[in-house]
C-alpha cells in the first residue's frame, strides 16, 4: 500500500467501514467524517504506517479506533459523552441499538485510557478475544486480560458488562 | 452485547465484502449467512452502506503545502513523488444543482456527461463552459455517467503546458456510475494565466495515461484520444484576481 493510487483505491473500497465506525465510537456525524478525512490523508502523506504485515481492513479497524480514542481526549467530545444518558438496563428485552451505543459510549469516556481500545472491539464491534486478538496484534491471553480489568471496571461503574464472546 | 452465539461480527461481514477472507473461511461464512436472518440482514445493511459511500463519496480534504504539480519538464520524477498529489488537491464542498443526463456508451466528445464546481476564496459555485478561475482556486470535478468507466483529467495551460489532474497515478481511475458522483480528489490551480483546457475522460479500462500525455505536449491543438474513451473538453480562462 506504497503509492497514492493504491490509497485511493483503499479509501474507495473501503472508507465505508471507517466512517460507520467512528460514527458508532463517537456518535457525531461531523467527527466521523473528520476521523475519515483525518485517517486517509494521513495516509497519503505516511503510507509507511501500514507495512502490510496486517490486512488492510484490520490495519483500517485499528488506525479507525486510535483515531476515535484521540478525539475522545478532546475535552469537547469527551464531555459531549459523558452528558448522554447511560440507559437503565431494567428489563431482559434488549435495548435498541442506539442505545446500547450511547451506553457503550458514556462507559467509553470514563474507562482508564490503557482500556479503552479492547473496549471499543468489545461494545462496539461485538468482536470475539480472537478477532480482537487479530486486531490488536496481541496474544488471546493477553485479550482475555485486558477485557477482565474492562469488566472490573463496569462493575465498579454501574454498566453492562456483556455476554462472554471467547 | 448483542451478536448472538455463533452469529458474525461486522469484521467478518466487512472482510466478507472486502474479499479479503481465505477461501475456507469465505465457504463457512456464507454457509452461515445462507441459514442466518440476522447476520443476512446485517450482510445487506453493511453492503448498501458501501454501495452508498462509493456512489458519493467525500472527496478527500487534504492541504497543499506547495503550488500545484506540473508535469513538464521532467514528468516522471514527478508523477512518483506524493508530495506532488499533497499539492494539488483541496477539499470543495458540492452544492446542489440540476440532474444531469447520463453518460451512455457510444455517445461522442463534448456531450457534457462532466461538470465542475470552482472553490474561490471561500464560495463555491458550479463551473460552466469558459468558466473565468483564478490562482488559488479549486476545481472539484464529477462524473454522471450510466456504466462505471474509467476516469482521468487532463489540462493543457495558458504556457501550453499539460498536467494530470486526476489521478495521482498515471493511470486511468475506476469512477463509479451514477448522478453527478465527485472524484476523490480535487485540484488547486496554480498562477499560470490564460486559457486553459480541461479533457476529462471516461474510459472502458485503467489505460495508461503517459502516451495520451505525451501527445497532447507534442500536439496540443489536438484533444486526447484512445479507445473506446469518451472526451469532454471544458475551456477556462484563468484571469489575475482583481
Amino acid at each position: 500500500m506504497r503509492s497514492n493510487g493504491l490509497i485511493e483505491q483503499l479509501y474507495r473500497e473501503h472508507g465505508y467501514l471507517v466512517l460507520r465506525r467512528a460514527r458508532q465510537v463517537l456518535g457525531d456525524e461531523q467527527e466521523a467524517r473528520d476521523v475519515l478525512q483525518e485517517l486517509f490523508t494521513s495516509l497519503l502523506h505516511r503510507p509507511g504506517q501500514f507495512d502490510g504485515r496486517s490486512q488492510a481492513i484490520t490495519f483500517l479497524y485499528s488506525a479507525t479506533t486510535h483515531l476515535c480514542l484521540n478525539r475522545l481526549r478532546n475535552g469537547r467530545t469527551r464531555l459531549k459523552l459523558v452528558e448522554e444518558v447511560m440507559a437503565p438496563r431494567l428489563s431482559e428485552v434488549e435495548p435498541p441499538r442506539a442505545e446500547r451505543l450511547a451506553e457503550a459510549r458514556s462507559l467509553l469516556s470514563r474507562l482508564p485510557e490503557e482500556l479503552r481500545e479492547v473496549a471499543v472491539y468489545y461494545y462496539f464491534d461485538e468482536m470475539t478475544h480472537e478477532e480482537i486478538a487479530g486486531v490488536m496484534d496481541c496474544s488471546r491471553r493477553h485479550v482475555g486480560n485486558l477485557l477482565e480489568r474492562v469488566r472490573e471496571q463496569v462493575l465498579r461503574l454501574g454498566g453492562a458488562s456483556g455476554k462472554e464472546r471467547a | 452485547m448483542s451478536r448472538r452465539e455463533g452469529c458474525l461480527s461486522d469484521l467478518q461481514l466487512d472482510l466478507l465484502l472486502g474479499r479479503a477472507l481465505a477461501a475456507g473461511e469465505e465457504g463457512t461464512v456464507r454457509e452461515h449467512l445462507a441459514t442466518c436472518t440476522a447476520c443476512s440482514a446485517r450482510y445487506d445493511v453493511l453492503h448498501a452502506d458501501r454501495e452508498a459511500f462509493q456512489a458519493a463519496m467525500p472527496p478527500l480534504q487534504l492541504r497543499a503545502p506547495e503550488p500545484p504539480r506540473r508535469l513538464a519538464p521532467r514528468r516522471a520524477a514527478w508523477l512518483g513523488t506524493a508530495v506532488a498529489l499533497a499539492a494539488s488537491v483541496m477539499l470543495v464542498v458540492l452544492v446542489g444543482r440540476p440532474p444531469r443526463e447520463v453518460l451512455e456508451v457510444g455517445r461522442t466528445k463534448g456531450s457534457g456527461w462532466s461538470g465542475f464546481y470552482v472553490r474561490h476564496q471561500d464560495a463555491v459555485r458550479e463551473g460552466g463552459p469558459g468558466e473565468v478561475v483564478r490562482p488559488g482556486d479549486a476545481l472539484q470535478f464529477t462524473t454522471s455517467l450510466a456504466t462505471p468507466r474509467y476516469v482521468a483529467v487532463l489540462s493543457l495551460d495558458g504556457a501550453r503546458r499539460v498536467s494530470l489532474y486526476y489521478p495521482a497515478e498515471p493511470t486511468a481511475a475506476f469512477q463509479p456510475a451514477g448522478e453527478d458522483v465527485p472524484l476523490p480528489l480535487s485540484t488547486l490551480l496554480d498562477g499560470t494565466l490564460g486559457p486553459e483546457t480541461v479533457y476529462v475522460l471516461a474510459c472502458p479500462a485503467p489505460i495508461p495515461l503517459e502516451p495520451l500525455l505525451s501527445a497532447l505536449e507534442r500536439e496540443p491543438s489536438r484533444p486526447p484520444q484512445a479507445e473506446g474513451c469518451e472526451v469532454d473538453v471544458v475551456e477556462l480562462d484563468k484571469q489575475e484576481a482583481p
